[in-house]
């Protein structure tokens, strides 16, 4: 479903005869269909960029990303949000809508892919309940807690059933209990027949999963393991 | 694509209440800008009407010898009429001439003096006016080299000339001043509004890549703003109107008291449609104008 190919990410830097930056460097793997993936390391090793490579929030500096068998790079301008249509990402930052309600902020994905108004009221109230925010829904996001918000962020990224959900470091500013919450639904999901890809330095929640663990360090993939354990 | 327009309408209309405080400093600045526009406008012609009066005040005049019959200067009259340069020949006969002096000074000393002459000393003349106030030199280099001159005593151009040259220059120079005005005033009102829209979505930056983020191709993300504009433009377009048209009906006679020549609210009636397409226009383009620019800087995420 996602295959990287000796992926590069090198930021020159800004002073001119500073060093660059290698934020990946030669990084190849593949994501299957309806597989639970967790991207490991530390901060800085390189998670967060590979994900937005993926969704093309950026592009490599060297090698080449396919998604369904399509190379991400050769796609124009006005094709990239077709591409991020097929994608649910879950942000670190929420990143909701400040000026929309909770029911706006999760409408919005399916009002751009022009659902009908309907399928937008019966997707976002089943959403709600998957979540368990249906009596938040005319709330704004500054009304909520963090694990609140960050549900809010999983329902939308799930609403228009992507066939991949990015989730980049979702629990990181939750307490133990949020974090369990926000972990149950991703499984939840994975469950449901959707692929979650799940970038996260929380040792102990990947020595839960027990599902396939890819170790990032220093931009370089060390290790992909089926059942893996975070070890660094 | 009518729901996607519906929903492009009603996302800015929603930004549009919801940031209420940034939509109504951008109304009250756009509502400025379409203010001063509309009075420049309206002022235009009316500094027009005072020019084009001042203009109309002068004249030349053509004296004939004493011999010179009346037929023979209203023939004169009527050849020269022809002459493109020239807007209007007023014949004045010595009779009237007469009577114009003893009219205007009655209670005189000099009516005395009039009397102890005997006889009607003054002459048949032509006024002239010309079409514009720079013509009068040709005007009156046409007269002095036409066949009848030998008929001419003087023509009163040269005395005049100075007066002449002066509010000549004088209204070049007030329309030209007013162009520079309106020149200024509309870059102002236009970086002004702009500016204003401008940072409106500067803080939105932050939603603007989000949506980019989550899939919305570049109509979704500028149709909203685009919206929001219009609404700006066409709430500020509303309230100038009503304003301006109480402002020119209230201030009417205090103008009329200074320039009894010109009634603005008469001038705001009178160019009713062409204001309302100057206040709605300009504020929705404006309006629209500014999202647009500003917005595409964000498109790129």
């Amino acid at each position: 479903m996602i295959s990287l190919h000796q992926i590069s990410k090198i930021y020159s830097s800004r002073q001119k005869s500073g060093p660059p930056t290698i934020a990946l460097e030669d990084v190849s793997f593949n994501i299957n269909k309806e597989e639970f993936v967790s991207l490991v390391g530390k901060s800085g090793a390189g998670k967060t960029t590979l994900l937005k490579l993926i969704i093309k929030e950026e592009n490599p500096t060297k090698g080449r990303i396919f998604f369904d068998n399509k190379d991400i790079s050769k796609l124009k301008k006005f094709q990239i949000p077709h591409l991020r249509r097929k994608i649910g990402v879950v942000f670190q930052d929420y990143k909701l809508f400040p000026k929309k309600t909770i029911y706006e902020n999760i409408a919005y994905i399916l009002e751009i892919t022009g659902k009908s108004d309907q399928e937008v009221a019966w997707n976002v109230s089943q959403v709600l309940e998957i979540v368990g925010l249906q009596n938040r829904a005319y709330n704004f996001p500054n009304e909520l807690s963090g694990g609140e918000k960050q549900r809010v962020a999983i329902a939308r990224a799930l609403v228009h059933r992507p066939e991949v959900i990015l989730a980049d470091e979702p629990t990181g500013n939750l307490d133990p209990y949020n974090t369990f919450e926000i972990i149950r639904l991703l499984i939840k999901i994975y469950e449901m027949g959707t692929t979650v890809v799940l970038a996260t330095h929380d040792k102990e929640l990947i020595n839960v999963l027990k599902k396939r663990v890819i170790t990032l360090e220093n931009g370089k993939v060390i290790r992909d393991e089926q059942k893996g354990r975070f070890i660094l | 694509m009518f729901n996607s327009l519906k929903r492009v309408i009603n996302s800015g209309y929603k930004t549009f209440v919801r940031n209420i405080g940034l939509s109504l400093a951008t109304i009250f600045i756009m509502v400025l800008v379409l203010v001063l526009l509309t009075f420049v406008f309206l002022l235009r012609p009316a500094t027009e009407i005072l020019i084009t009066g001042f203009e109309e005040k002068i004249d030349i005049s053509v004296y004939f010898k004493e011999y010179v019959s009346n037929e023979d200067v209203i023939e004169i009259k009527e050849a020269i009429q022809d002459n493109p340069d020239i807007r209007e020949v007023e014949y004045i006969s010595k009779e009237q001439a007469l009577e114009t002096f003893q009219e205007r000074h009655k209670d005189s000393l000099l009516m005395e003096s009039l009397e102890e002459i005997g006889y009607n000393p003054f002459v048949n003349s032509l006024n002239i006016r010309a079409q514009e106030i720079d013509k009068y030199e040709e005007i009156a280099d046409f007269l002095e080299k036409a066949p009848f001159s030998i008929l001419i005593d003087y023509i009163d151009f040269h005395e005049r000339q100075v007066v002449i040259e002066t509010v000549s220059v004088l209204s070049s120079n007030v329309r030209r001043f007013l162009f520079i005005f309106i020149f200024i005033l509309g870059a102002i009102g236009f970086l002004v509004g702009f500016n204003t829209v401008k940072m409106g979505i500067y803080s939105l930056i932050e939603e603007i890549k989000i949506m980019k983020l989550v899939g919305a191709s570049n109509w979704f993300v500028r149709g909203p703003f685009l919206a929001q504009g219009a609404i700006v433009g066409i709430i500020s377009g509303l309230i100038t109107f009503l304003l301006t048209f109480i402002l020119s009906y209230t201030l009417d006679n205090t103008f009329q008291f200074y320039v009894p020549e010109i009634s603005i609210f008469q001038l705001f009636v009178n160019n009713f449609w062409q204001l309302a397409l100057l206040q709605f226009g300009v504020g929705i383009g404006l309006g629209v104008f500014s999202s647009v620019i500003a917005i595409s800087k964000y498109l790129k995420v």
